[in-house]
């Protein structure tokens, strides 16, 4: 039984069987993963190949005993305390165009949940040709503006949160509310998506 | 050749998407390009991509933060 008492047998059904993969857990993904297991999702693929440090917890679902853990250990210690039957695969690697594809493979929806632009840009660049539907976020830093931080399907299988200007080279921090709005609202895409509801 | 650029009418003289996005001064390898409804990540090459009458161009920027 997954972690979500109000799913109807058939939304169960799809949302524990579904493998989701998510790359990057720190500010987007170690929060969308919570999404995802609190909303009954069970397999879930995640990479990252960073520590847990002192200027994570302002936003990251981590806590400050897991100071030097690897995030993806710590995450999937706190992702077990909601729901300990989880089937979850932990890369601790540093994504590139290469292991990017082998990395996710097996997941129907890919939630890009990484820090740099460059980066975001580097795993779009070498995910979207694989054809699976694609969550990802640019723009979320600083405060307030909630109401600009959207949601656009582009093309078939590319679904973009934020608000694509807000940037954290710009002198802006990243921090709980805006991040957390922004990997709630990948996560509700990403259920949304695999219950075949309206994004 | 009349083109729709961020969703308004553009007219240019642009042949190919990567010269029409020069001269916006856009960063295509820090943005998503949403060109008659396919989508071009930053490994596109997009000076193979000609302009055509009447299409329809979109760039999203990826910034940073996460």
């Amino acid at each position: 039984m997954s972690a979500n008492t109000y799913l109807k047998d058939e939304e169960r059904q799809i949302l524990e069987s579904a493998t989701v993969g998510i790359a990057g857990a720190g500010g987007l993904g170690s929060n969308c993963a919570a999404h995802l297991v609190r909303a009954g999702l069970k397999r879930l693929v995640i990479a990252d190949f960073d520590v847990v440090s002192k200027s994570n917890l302002n936003r990251q679902f981590f806590f400050r005993d897991q100071l030097g853990l690897k995030k993806v250990d710590a995450l999937s210690e706190n992702l077990r305390r909601i729901e300990p039957d989880l089937d979850l695969v932990l890369h601790d690697v540093r994504l590139t165009p290469v292991n990017a594809r082998t990395t996710f493979e097996n997941c129907q929806i890919i939630v890009e949940a990484l820090d740099s632009a460059d980066a975001k840009s580097m795993l779009l660049g070498a995910l979207l040709p694989m054809g699976k539907p694609i969550v990802s976020a640019s723009g979320l830093a600083g405060w307030g503006r909630s109401r600009t931080i959207g949601q656009r399907r582009i093309g078939k299988n590319l679904i973009l949160i934020g608000d694509t200007t807000s940037d954290i080279r710009n002198g802006l921090a990243p921090v709980s509310p805006r991040v957390g709005i922004a990997a709630a609202m990948e996560a509700n895409a990403v259920v949304a998506l695999l219950l075949d509801k309206e994004i | 050749m009349k083109i729709k650029y961020q969703g308004n009418d553009e007219e240019t003289a642009a042949t190919t998407v990567a010269a029409f996005l020069s001269g916006k001064g856009v960063n295509a390898k820090t943005a998503i390009v949403e060109y008659d409804g396919e989508i071009y990540g930053a490994e596109a090459d997009l000076s193979a991509l000609p302009i055509n009458e009447g299409a329809e161009l979109n760039v999203f920027n990826i910034v940073s933060g996460g």
